[in-house]
């Protein structure tokens, strides 16, 4: 047919179906008239020729309906018609249907926050060209004094910038922090980078240039380029900002360049990048991290191998690292995608959360089938008879489908909707959790992935009654009422098969929710070796132009903590390094001991090395083991007095007294090799990290021993306040000092120890709240499915319960009955969840920390809450049929 | 309705109105009635498959139909076989004697 007549066809069908019908009307009535007509001239009366002609027409209703149905455009009027029947069916059952669309809307929601985190997060490239070329250049150890993976090196990086094969360019970098002076002081995150880096990158500068090899040179005059948001925030926006000066650590640097505003590298907050300006004459040891861009085509670990034979020219570069210390070390380059290091520790997070999200949609998923199930039952002596009055197969499913449509349309819409308000309530609380997670969004991909999986639910949803609406013959159904539809054998089995899979998952998210909540409780009990509650922390950091000595750095901060020392409230005071639990800040280097014996061929094991103030250990409640802590003399007198943790200890003496030992940081045979110190004192461990254990820290004092300088350490410091009020209460005062003492000097990092205490879990504590979110979720739902089931299973068998009523049984024996068959279930999805769990034990596997996958606690917690709350979904049914009157049950039928 | 009447074999009902509206066009009753005539009362087309058939082929563009006085002054919707209609019904007439001539063979073969 042509498509233009089909099209006019239709709209004739769809716009005019009254008018249309009447046309048939017409012709079928005009066959009638015709037939009686004839009737009559065979000389039959009237009345017998009419009632002849509409025999044997058959019914003009029924002729004029099936000519409808196969009319052309007919099946578009029909779905309309199909959802405006399904959402007036949907709202004579209000109760259904909101628990079917909230249970939906839970089940989506989830998945669609997930989704849109995992797709934001782990899914989308890095915002740089060819992102996936860009690749880290890290090295690993055999371990044993050194840690498993160490970074670049400046000397790795003059020798492997020969290979050429595998790299198109590679850069090395250091993320600092800096002063930045103008009329509010502020302390910004900065990245020290080779000129390469741009070449790594290839992202160009908004504005200007970047800084080029030249003034990548040592002793070349200072340049900057500065982020998109300094620029903002600094110079208001202002094109002319090129060629202006910014006074950095109190020198003044040359703007060059602004970058554009997506440029985060290597997150966004860093705020201005520097020339690292690598000295060939004074090359270090692995403490810099490098990033190189591969060749298309070759692989990482074709670049390894590269790297790898280059690897021992470093000798040549640098004298203290010799070859055998090398190869003892088990020093090898390793190469992988940068993107693993910018969302890799947040991976295994997401799958999993993902992985649990699902399981609660699948809950869901399951529950609705379930309730749809119920209702298919309840309608099923409806669906017979419809069937028997004529209406088709197809009819009926189109409109099953039709009503599991509407309900997924609207537990996606809510679904959505919660999604929306999930993320941006994760935007904010999981940025310090989440990398890139700013610009998560639920975008096209999203609800395209969203929609996938909602259709794919109602395919199954809507199978599932038709799949009952098949089995049983009609007049069966219509001879023995809901009795004999009821106590189908297949129903129930399908019913309880549903039930156990629900209890299962549930049982997994209960199992995993468990154990990070074990693994958080393991953390909080973890030994800091520190007091945390009660203490201010801030930094402030001495620019070398302004203090370029050691007794002026002494001298300032003596200065600053004697004047705060001297405020009301404050118990103690001091300063140090880094804090604890902060993470990669501590700096370390191996450490020799005078007592042990030397080796040419080991690199000694790493300790921390830390600057503290007379005043620290006490100010953060860190015990003195044995010994005396640093004094004001030390640093006075320069008397080379250290003081060492426990763990230290260890490595430097094997037995006898360790005050009195002889230490010294950095290797034997380095250029400005550090004399020894002296161990004065002894003071317990603190964490760099809770998960890892104390490596050891050697205290020093801020000026000390000639050889053994620590103002470059010293120049930034941290202080601890321990107080008396509220922490927070002292800041104003601390600030009004410190601007008295240098008013270009920021007050930078105000936090209280606390929180950097809590910030260290951050991660645990994230995946934890949304494990137990999940498995709440879950567990609720399954709750929710059982307690359903037995209601039916329940209601079904009124008529059996109130003849065994009336037969003598009590109630108490029909209660039992009943929570016996709902805890049965309950435990056999019980333990098919714990065999699960079991089995996907590795997916949480890194995210557990002292917990095993299969921790008996948590299992046997799981298990009674698990069961508990199967009792009570039961509870309600079993009580119901055992207070059944007996005279009414037999009358409900 | 007479008791030797049969419903016509399924499919043929197309090919019978086809052929009928060959002659001359038609409205509804006057092809059953026509039907029967040729049969001479052995095929008795029923309303319910005659009217469906009338639609179907009217939307394959094989007849046309228009609402035409009859000779005894009443409205009725007359149907009439279009070009294509007619190389249809040579066509579904040899493939209908094909068909025949094949299950004949058959028949006469066991």
């Amino acid at each position: 047919m042509r498509a233009t007549k089909w099209l006019a066809m239709a709209w004739r069908d769809l716009a005019r179906t009254s008018s249309v019908d009447a046309d048939a009307g017409d012709e079928m009535r005009f066959h009638v008239d015709m037939e009686m007509e004839k009737h009559l001239r065979a000389g039959i009366a009237p009345d017998e020729a009419r009632r002849l002609a509409l025999l044997s027409f058959g019914g003009v209703v029924r002729h004029t309906e099936a000519m409808r149905d196969d009319r052309v455009g007919h099946g578009v009027g029909r779905l309309a018609h199909d959802a405006r029947f399904a959402l007036r069916q949907l709202r004579k059952t209000p109760g259904f249907t909101i628990a079917a669309v909230v249970t939906l809307a839970i089940g989506i929601g989830g998945n669609a926050t997930v989704f849109s985190v995992v797709n934001g997060v782990l899914l989308r490239p890095l915002p740089y060209p060819d992102a996936d070329r860009l690749v880290t250049i890290a090295h690993t150890t055999k371990g044993g004094n050194l840690p498993p993976r160490i970074p670049g090196s400046s000397a790795t990086h003059v020798v492997y910038a020969d290979a050429r094969r595998s790299f198109a360019a590679i850069a090395l970098y250091e993320t600092i922090k800096v002063n930045l002076e103008g009329d509010v002081p502020e302390r910004a995150k900065a990245v020290l980078a080779t000129s390469s880096l741009f070449n790594v990158l290839r992202v160009s500068p908004a504005l200007g240039r970047f800084f080029t090899n030249a003034e990548d040179q040592p002793g070349a005059p200072p340049v900057a380029m500065i982020s998109h948001g300094l620029w903002t925030r600094r110079f208001g926006g202002d094109r002319s900002v090129i060629g202006k000066v910014l006074a950095v650590d109190g020198v003044a640097h040359l703007i060059v360049g602004v970058m554009p505003a997506s440029f985060a590298f290597p997150d966004d907050k860093v705020q201005l990048w520097l020339p690292m300006q690598v000295d060939v004459h004074d090359l270090g040891g692995f403490h810099t991290p490098s990033i190189g861009r591969l060749i298309p085509g070759v692989t990482p670990l074709d670049a390894q191998r590269e790297l790898l034979a280059l690897l021992p020219r470093v000798s040549a570069v640098v004298d203290f690292l010799t070859p055998a210390m090398l190869d003892g070390a088990g020093i090898r380059p390793e190469v992988h995608p940068f993107a693993d290091d910018v969302i890799g520790g947040v991976r295994p997070i997401l799958w999993m959360m993902w992985a649990m999200v699902g399981l609660v949609l699948l809950i869901a998923c399951v529950n609705v089938a379930s309730l749809l199930v119920v209702r298919a039952e309840a309608r099923h002596g409806e669906m017979m008879l419809r069937r028997a009055l004529g209406a088709e197969r197809r009819h009926l499913l189109a409109q099953s489908l039709t009503e599991s449509t509407v309900l997924i349309v609207l537990g996606t819409a809510l679904g959505v909707g919660l999604a929306h308000i999930a993320l941006s309530m994760l935007r904010r609380l999981a940025s310090d959790v989440l990398p890139r997670v700013g610009d998560v969004r639920a975008d096209t991909t999203v609800f395209v992935l969203t929609a996938a999986v909602a259709g794919a639910a109602a395919m199954l949803f809507s199978l599932i009654p038709m799949a009952r609406g098949r089995r049983s013959g009609s007049s069966l159904v219509l001879a023995g009422g809901q009795r004999s539809a009821t106590s189908d054998r297949g129903a129930r089995r399908l019913r309880h098969v549903l039930v156990v899979s629900q209890v299962a998952m549930a049982t997994v998210l209960l199992v995993a929710s468990g154990l990070m909540v074990r693994s958080v409780q393991k953390l909080s009990q973890v030994d800091i070796g520190f007091i945390p509650d009660g203490v201010l922390t801030f930094r402030v950091a001495l620019p070398s132009a302004e203090y370029p000595t050691a007794e002026r750095v002494a001298r300032f901060h003596g200065a600053l903590l004697a004047r705060i020392r001297a405020l009301p409230d404050v118990r103690a005071v001091g300063a140090t390094t880094d804090l604890p639990l902060t993470g990669a800040n501590a700096y370390a280097d191996p450490l020799r001991a005078d007592r042990a014996a030397p080796s040419a061929k080991t690199i000694p094991r790493l300790a921390e090395m830390r600057v503290a103030t007379p005043g620290y250990f006490e100010a953060m409640g860190i015990p003195l083991r044995r010994g005396r802590a640093l004094r004001e003399t030390d640093t006075d007198q320069r008397s080379g007095a250290v003081v060492v943790s426990d763990a230290v200890v260890r490595t430097i003496v094997t037995e006898g007294d360790p005050i009195g030992a002889r230490v010294a940081h950095g290797l034997a045979g380095v250029r400005g090799e550090r004399p020894w110190s002296d161990v004065v004192g002894v003071v317990g461990d603190v964490r760099v990290s809770l998960e890892e254990p104390p490596m050891g820290a050697v205290y020093y004092a801020m000026a000390n021993r000639p050889g053994v300088e620590m103002d470059w350490l010293a120049r930034s410091m941290v202080y601890a306040v321990r107080v008396r009020a509220t922490p927070a209460a002292l800041v104003p005062a601390i600030g009004a000092l410190l601007h008295d003492l240098d008013p270009r000097i920021p007050l930078a990092e105000v936090r209280t120890l606390r929180s950097i205490v809590d910030a260290a879990s951050a991660t645990k504590y994230f995946v934890m709240v949304g494990l137990v979110v999940a498995a709440m979720a879950g567990l609720f739902l399954g709750a929710i499915g059982l307690y359903g089931v037995l209601s039916l299973i329940t209601a079904q068998r009124t008529r059996e319960i109130g003849v065994r009523i009336a037969l003598g049984a009590t109630p108490g024996a029909l209660r039992f009955g009943i929570l016996r068959h709902g805890i049965a279930l309950c435990g056999l999805g019980l333990g098919i969840g714990l065999f699960a769990a079991a089995a996907l034990g590795a997916l949480i596997r890194p995210l557990l920390f002292q917990v095993s996958a299969t921790d008996p606690l948590t299992l046997a917690i799981v298990s009674v809450v698990l069961l508990a709350v199967g009792t009570m979904a039961t509870w309600i049914p079993a009580s119901r049929a055992a207070h059944l009157d007996p005279v009414r049950a037999l009358r409900a039928e | 309705m007479g008791e030797s009447s049969a419903e016509p074999l399924r499919g043929t009902v197309d090919l019978l109105v086809l052929k009928t509206l060959a002659l001359a066009p038609m409205h509804g009753w006057g092809i059953s009635q026509r039907i029967q005539q040729l049969s001479r009362g052995a095929v008795e087309l029923n309303q319910g498959s005659l009217y469906p058939a009338l639609q179907r082929l009217e939307r394959k563009d094989w007849i046309d139909s228009e609402w035409r006085v009859t000779d005894s002054g009443r409205r009725a919707k007359y149907y009439r076989l279009t070009a294509a209609g007619r190389r249809a019904a040579g066509r579904e007439a040899a493939s209908w004697r094909r068909h025949v001539l094949l299950i004949e063979s058959l028949l006469r073969s066991t």
